[in-house]
């Protein structure tokens, strides 16, 4: 299923597919990129992780956990995510210097502990993370990406609470 | 973090600039802190304001062309910045002030950076 967002300012119509540079247009799945090799200490623990209770909270050695929500980076994301299995991820791609991003995030903090069944992730879109940023694509800061069974299906490009907070609900029922 | 110079720098431009447009800060000034900072950071790193709340392939070539540089292009035509950095009267966030001091800006942003 994909969800359709609005931008901000223009009042335009973005698709995941739309503001991500470089990936097939053809749906709005975007490809994994290949793991490196760092991350294979990354993939057993995950892997441990799906066999036990599950969480909403996933802590790696190098990420942290901030009341629910993991900072991951380009090493980390994708492992995280193909640990998900059905339950929604939600991404929130945000800049050091991003006011509204700084505004937004005691929300999602809030959110995670609401929905139990979502995975609450944030990416520093710094130098560092610059190929993932440029994989899932990304314009406006911030920009919630949510997945599920490992593919965007919406995206919120801008500080819109509400708007992410419905998209979610749909994306978790549908 | 941005050098001293380049926030002083900023924060008496957005004053100025908040002044002129006839918009305001955000009621909750850590958001105009914050941004003043980006913009700080950027003006150290690439010579110009770039807008800190945008994703960019190429930052040195987006800081020559222009259109992002604080006041970015939207700004000057539509007075929209999605930094919420100068908001209209009208919008929701918006606070009365059009000033930020030095230690706002500080204070603000102490558990940061």
């Amino acid at each position: 299923m994909a969800l359709l967002a609005s931008t901000p300012g223009t009042g335009a119509i973005a698709t995941a597919a739309a503001t991500s540079l470089g990936a097939p247009k053809s749906s709005l799945g975007v490809p994994r990129s290949s793991c490196s090799s760092r991350s294979l200490g990354l993939k057993t623990l995950v892997a441990a992780m799906q066999q036990g209770s599950g969480s909403t909270t996933v802590v790696t050695s190098g990420q942290s956990s901030s009341s629910g929500v993991t900072e991951v980076d380009k090493d980390s994301f994708w492992p995280l995510v193909d640990g998900a299995g059905d339950k929604v991820v939600v991404l929130d791609m945000y800049t050091q210097w991003c006011g509204p991003c700084k505004m937004m995030f005691p929300k999602i903090v809030e959110l995670s502990s609401r929905y139990s069944d979502v995975m609450f992730l944030k990416l520093d879109c710094n130098q560092e993370n610059k190929p993932l940023a440029k994989e899932l694509g990304i314009r406006v800061v911030p920009t919630f990406k949510i997945l599920k069974h490992k593919k965007i299906v919406a995206e919120i490009a801008g500080a819109k609470f509400d708007d992410l907070v419905r998209t979610i609900d749909t994306v978790r029922t549908g | 973090e941005p050098s001293s110079k380049s926030i002083e720098n900023m924060r008496k431009f957005s004053e100025q600039y908040a002044r002129r447009s006839g918009t305001y800060f955000c009621a909750d000034k850590s958001v105009t802190s914050v941004v003043i900072k980006g913009l700080a950071e950027h003006k150290d790193t690439l010579g110009a304001p770039l807008c800190p709340c945008r994703h960019y392939d190429d930052k040195p070539a987006e800081a020559s062309q222009g259109f992002w540089n604080c006041p970015c292009v939207p700004m000057r035509e539509r007075k929209e910045c999605h930094c919420m950095l100068f908001l209209t009267p009208e919008n929701d966030f918006a606070g009365k002030d059009q000033t930020i001091s030095a230690d706002e800006i500080k204070d603000l942003t102490a558990s940061l950076g």
